[in-house]
């Protein structure tokens, strides 16, 4: 972990990724809690075994989840793979493990075990564009990735001006190569 | 108001931004862009081949740009709604807000957050995803469409069809011979087919199923919903 100290706050260098389960709401009220919590969970468990090295679950969002990795690859590596792994799930069971993935690299400020700050901001945007199934990734991580990723396509979307940060994002979407 | 004109390369991108207003495309017989608005500015891109114009502030006046035919177009914008006339070429739009309307393009990604998507044709595939607006196609090539609320209805489409909705209602016109995957919570989903089709079908659901065809290899056809009903019928 690259952490670097200024006037008290420590930052770190890395890739931040958010997910969110699709109509968690609408399946909470037509299935109720138990299931409800049995979808939760089941995410958590893909993702738990998804991740490697240094990345890790920063905090639960609810619905979704909030995660860290030190290198935007593998942060794009695992977004693709969870799909891969929620799709098969989905397919398995009738649970409709639909989730959107949203990557931005940057610097976050370390609050606890919590990371908090703009580049935090501009990934749960990201996420908030994508649909069920996909990953959605910022041109800070793509640059990140720096090539090292041949199976994998990035598809410029284009600049997105969002509420609240002051400058467009260009915003890629993530496939595995055909 | 201001108004400015450029010449376009060929085979160029334009690319156009507004943090509140609306924009609106129009492709039309002409070689240069130009561009109105109540304050703009202008720059090259990619060695020239992008032409990026953007909406100073927001303002009462729309964005509305001038193209030649088949342009490739990128559209971001926050709150402003989005409109594209004429015959485009790829046309990629991201609003967090607003509606998107996009009248012929030779592809298309189109997503809004609250608004809703219609798109008259699209010779190639089209995406669109929204989260509370519904989502229209007239007829595409292929299509992908998501949605949280919104319904989707998809008049036409020739090759292969991913919908999710989570409470809309899923419709669809299809070919017959791609294959076509739809899921949705609690929306039911109806699927037209030509007569005489004979598809491979995979329902999932606690709702009823409906399916006129008898079951063949024409097409592989799976549809889940949790509570929703299943049909498909003939067009």
């Amino acid at each position: 972990m690259n952490a670097t100290i200024e006037r008290g706050v420590r930052t770190i260098q890395g890739t931040v990724m958010f997910t969110d389960i699709v109509g968690f709401t609408e399946f909470n009220a037509l299935r109720g809690d138990e299931d409800a919590l049995a979808l939760l969970a089941m995410q958590e468990r893909i993702v738990r075994s998804a991740l490697s090295g240094a990345a890790r679950i920063v905090k639960d969002m609810g619905d979704g989840l909030m995660l860290w990795f030190d290198d935007p690859c593998v942060a794009v590596e695992t977004g693709l793979t969870l799909q891969d792994r929620f799709e098969q799930e989905a397919m398995s069971t009738d649970a409709p493990l639909w989730v959107r993935i949203g990557v931005h690299t940057g610097r976050q400020t370390m609050r606890g075990d919590d990371l908090v700050g703009h580049d935090v901001n501009i990934a749960s945007r990201i996420m908030s564009l994508a649909g069920s199934g996909e990953v959605l990734a910022s041109e800070s991580t793509v640059v990140g990735a720096d090539g090292r990723l041949p199976h994998v396509e990035f598809e410029r979307l284009g600049p997105v001006v969002m509420k609240g940060i002051p400058t467009p994002i260009n915003l890629y979407r993530c496939e595995r190569a055909a | 108001m201001e108004r400015r004109r450029y010449d376009l390369p060929v085979a160029a991108t334009l690319r156009l931004q507004s943090r509140s207003g609306r924009v609106h495309v129009i492709a039309e017989a002409r070689d240069d862009v130009d561009a109105e608005t109540d304050s703009l500015e202008a720059f090259s891109e990619d060695g020239g081949r992008t032409l990026l114009i953007r909406s100073s502030r927001g303002g009462a006046k729309p964005l509305v740009v001038r193209c030649p035919l088949e342009t490739d177009v990128v559209v971001g914008t926050q709150s402003g709604s989005v409109k594209g006339e004429g015959r485009l070429g790829v046309v990629r739009v991201t609003t967090m807000s607003g509606s998107i309307q996009v009248e012929s393009a030779e592809e298309a990604d189109l997503r809004t957050m609250s608004g809703s998507i219609e798109v008259g044709a699209c010779r190639g595939s089209c995406r669109a995803s929204a989260i509370s607006g519904k989502v229209s196609v007239g007829s595409a090539d292929a299509a992908a469409a998501n949605t949280v609320s919104g319904s989707i209805k998809l008049d036409r489409v020739h090759g292969s069809v991913k919908a999710r909705s989570v409470s809309g209602s899923i419709e669809m016109r299809a070919s017959g011979d791609s294959p076509i995957a739809v899921k949705t919570v609690s929306g039911k989903v109806r699927i037209e087919l030509p007569p005489g089709t004979e598809p491979a079908t995979y329902f999932k659901t606690r709702g009823h199923v409906l399916c006129d065809f008898p079951r063949g290899d024409d097409c592989r056809i799976e549809a889940a919903s949790l509570s929703g009903n299943i049909e498909v019928v003939p067009a």
